[in-house]
């Protein structure tokens, strides 16, 4: 009694929630698909579910979806909920979906945990669906071409309803170019034989691959999920259904096909490799064109290099082409024509540089080089442009005037350049001087020196003497004595030198001059009052030669006769 | 044709050797603004081995109306040695010199040796040499004074020394002129774009330099018909004779 009314307090209560758990195979192959199904009994509010365990092994493919279910007995509600999901294994062996737990109404509901077994598709087991990377090398030069092709293979009797669709993976170490993507798919109408088996083929897509520096060079697997209709034999005799709506009621199978994970191995390229080259491998074609060979100075040109081929067009740049100095070169313009229809990636790359010659004259476009590799060849191969010459002509409009002036000097942009002259001209030979305005003043020059000494020489008479140079060199002569005064008395020192200027000087022929004589001498040579004082000097030294009064004058009578003399030289002059 | 044909009556008047008439034609052909033709009688006067300021001037003001920078320069730069104090030589060629391309900065002189080259060039060699001849004469008359009349005005060493002086730097000037004329080592190049090899001939040498019309340049070595410059700012380089003109 007290038991039943516990349970239907319980049951009031909303206490009567249970969780269960359960999948729809537990041994499967590989690539097959299991569904997980929770369902819930009772409860109103119900929380997340945590599939995280689950991620460690298998794949959540889609879901979930959801069903609800009402039912009424008896006036009571019974309610309950399933949630599906469609996952898929991504191990081999026994794999464990974990218990899970859900929150319902503030409970925490546990399920139980389920073992499942993955057993590997065997190989002498013939699928009968299968996807397939198809390489057409495995290994490759960098920047060679690797085409991929993702191809889905099915025997002949099975259907396939839908494909998803599915994303190409990072295709990691690679460059890639896409070749083909079908839009539906689409058989291959010539069958292809496996084992004794028919197979239909369909491009899933095309790609192709160029190997650039890198760690690995790998492809990862790819996952596509398709649905295969099961064909139902014991249904195709039910009264119920007609064969004829087969089609529409068919079961439908999702299974979930993967790739193997490819290497592609990196060859490495022969050596010795050239300079120039600059990673373009393939097969190709060079060329260039200039549109014009003749124009104006800072007039523009298009220099145009043409590169087409199979390869890796559009994964490597030229080498660095030296343009002369004065040649200002533009960033080029890259333009690529891709051709669609080949599986190896062909087309056409166009550089297209603008020119800008500053200066004239004549101008060469180098050549230029560069080295590709050939995979067919397995070689080097060189490649080049040809040079071109352009004509850089005058501008004939601004050079004339201002050519270069604009930039440089400032000063003389306005300038012109001054007129002929067309006055009188006279030309002469080259090379020609008239010296003979020159000789013939050398020659005067000889005569007048040259006259003298023979005119001297002729009537005897010397015209510069022993005597001029005395004359002239009295002054100094008599100063040295004056100043050399050690040897003996000022007094006499001082009257000697006087005595032997006036000597010297006036070339007079005694040797005994006295103070009378001097006077005499100089009486109208020179002004009174240098007369008077040469006067009172010479009485001082004659004193003082004789007397001890005057003797005291001593020092004084150098200096005295020192200016004298100068005064003399002077007023002689 | 017609060009061709005045060509001809100047060739046989070039024979006839009357490059005044040539003169005459070509200050014609400058009036008319027929420059191209105005320098085929021009040079064809120096060909004649005939000269003067005045021709190397209009011939320089014919190229430069030509745009021929290089040449005009060439032509300015010996009018300029012809006539060095002609005032309108020395502006053209200020003006030729504006428009060439190789700007090379010239590292500032000494003042003193500036003083020098400008006081040098003022005069050419012949007016140096006359000059100094004068002096020479008035020194010889001073002392052919001294001599003759013991004036104590000849007495003056100083205006002797003065003389002196005067006839020896004549001179000096006068065989600087003389020896730099006798090297004549300068050329003028008259081609853009010129490119100067490591050596005197293409090929693998390696371009070293480019120079370009109106630059100055030195000959330091010939060979066959290539010329070794060396350029003011001391590069150098091995450039095909024709794009140079000597002087």
């Amino acid at each position: 009694m007290i038991r039943l009314i516990l349970i239907i307090f319980f049951n009031s209560l909303g206490f009567s929630q249970t969780l269960s758990v359960s999948v729809n195979k537990n041994k499967i192959n590989m690539g097959d698909v299991i569904t997980l199904n929770i369902e819930i009994k009772g409860g109103n509010d119900i929380g997340e579910i945590d599939l995280s365990g689950i991620e460690k092994n298998f794949e959540i493919l889609n879901g979930p979806s959801e069903q609800n279910n009402y039912q009424w007995i008896n006036g009571k509600e019974k309610k309950s909920k399933t949630l599906s999901w469609n996952i898929a294994p991504i191990r081999l062996g026994r794999l464990k979906i974990p218990a899970l737990s859900v929150i319902v109404d503030n409970r925490k509901l546990k399920g139980n945990s389920i073992l499942i077994q993955v057993a590997k598709t065997s190989q002498n087991q013939t699928k009968d669906v299968f996807i397939f990377v198809d390489l057409d090398k495995e290994s490759a030069f960098l920047g060679e071409q690797v085409t991929l092709t993702y191809k889905l293979y099915k025997r002949q009797d099975i259907n396939i309803v839908s494909i998803d669709h599915f994303v190409m993976p990072d295709f990691k170490g690679f460059w890639y170019e896409e070749l083909y993507t079908p839009q539906r798919l689409q058989y291959n109408s010539q069958p292809v034989l496996i084992n004794g088996l028919k197979y239909q083929v369909a491009n899933l897509g095309q790609r192709a691959l160029f190997p650039i520096v890198s760690e690995s060079h790998e492809i990862p697997p790819i996952k596509v999920k398709i649905k295969i209709e099961v064909k139902n034999k014991k249904r195709k005799r039910d009264v119920f259904f007609d064969p004829f709506f087969d089609s529409f009621f068919s079961e439908t199978k999702t299974k979930i096909l993967t790739t193997e994970n490819e290497i592609i191995k990196i060859k490495t390229f022969p050596i010795p490799r050239p300079e120039d080259f600059t990673g373009a491998v393939g097969d190709f074609n060079i060329n260039a064109n200039i549109d014009r060979d003749k124009l104006i100075v800072n007039e523009g040109i298009t220099f145009k290099i043409e590169m087409s081929g199979t390869g890796n067009i559009g994964l490597f740049s030229l080498p660095k082409i030296i343009f002369p100095d004065f040649i200002e070169v533009f960033k080029p313009t890259e333009s690529f024509k891709k051709d669609k229809f080949r599986n190896q990636l062909t087309g056409t790359k166009i550089w297209e540089y603008i020119l800008i010659p500053r200066k004239s004259g004549e101008i060469t476009i180098p050549q230029m080089k560069m080295s590709i590799f050939d995979p067919k060849i397995n070689n080097w191969k060189s490649i080049s442009t040809k040079p071109f010459n352009l004509q850089v002509l005058r501008d004939s409009t601004t050079t004339l005037y201002n050519s270069g002036l604009t930039k440089k000097e400032v000063e003389l942009i306005d300038k012109d350049i001054r007129y002929i002259n067309t006055d009188e001209y006279k030309l002469n030979k080259k090379g020609e001087m008239n010296y003979s305005f020159i000789a013939v003043i050398y020659v005067f020059s000889g005569l007048f020196i040259i006259f003298p000494v023979v005119f001297s020489y002729l009537i005897g008479y010397r015209l510069s003497s022993e005597n001029d140079r005395r004359i002239s060199g009295a002054f100094r002569k008599n100063i040295k004595i004056l100043r050399n005064k050690e040897n003996g008395n000022e007094f006499e020192i001082a009257s000697y030198a006087l005595y032997s200027y006036l000597k010297d000087r006036l070339s007079l022929a005694t040797n005994n001059l006295d103070p009378n004589q001097v006077r005499i001498i100089l009486q109208n040579k020179v002004s009174r009052s240098l007369f008077d004082k040469i006067n009172d000097l010479l009485v001082i030294c004659d004193e003082g030669r004789f007397s001890p009064v005057a003797y005291e004058k001593r020092n004084i009578v150098i200096d005295e006769m020192f200016k004298i003399l100068k005064q003399i030289e002077k007023e002689l002059k | 044709m017609k060009i061709n044909i005045i060509i001809i009556c100047f060739t046989s008047i070039c024979l006839s050797n009357n490059a005044n008439l040539l003169m005459d034609e070509g200050n014609e052909l400058m009036i008319n603004e027929k420059y191209e033709n105005a320098i085929k009688i021009y040079e064809s006067i120096l060909n004649l081995e005939y000269e003067s300021a005045q021709l190397y001037f209009n011939l320089g003001n014919a190229y430069f109306r030509t745009g021929q920078i290089g040449n005009a320069i060439w032509s300015y730069v010996n009018a300029q040695s012809i006539e060095p104090r002609n005032d309108d030589v020395k502006y053209n060629l200020e003006i030729a010199n504006a428009s060439i391309i190789d700007r090379i900065e010239m590292p500032r002189l000494f003042f003193i040796i500036q003083t020098y080259k400008t006081i040098r060039d003022y005069f050419t060699m012949l007016e140096w040499l006359s000059l100094g001849s004068i002096f020479l004469l008035l020194h010889s008359i001073y002392y052919f004074m001294k001599k003759l009349w013991l004036s104590k005005v000849f007495r003056n060493g100083f205006i002797s020394l003065l003389l002196l002086l005067g006839m020896i730097f004549s001179h000096l000037f006068a065989l600087e002129h003389y020896l730099i004329g006798k090297r004549n080592r300068n050329a003028i190049v008259i081609s853009n774009a010129v490119d100067a090899y490591s050596g005197p001939f293409f090929g693998k040498n390696k371009i070293l330099f480019q120079v370009n019309e109106g630059s100055m340049a030195e000959i330091s070595k010939i060979q066959k018909n290539w010329f070794e410059i060396v350029l003011i700012d001391g590069k150098k380089g091995w450039v095909e004779d024709k794009h140079l003109r000597l002087f």
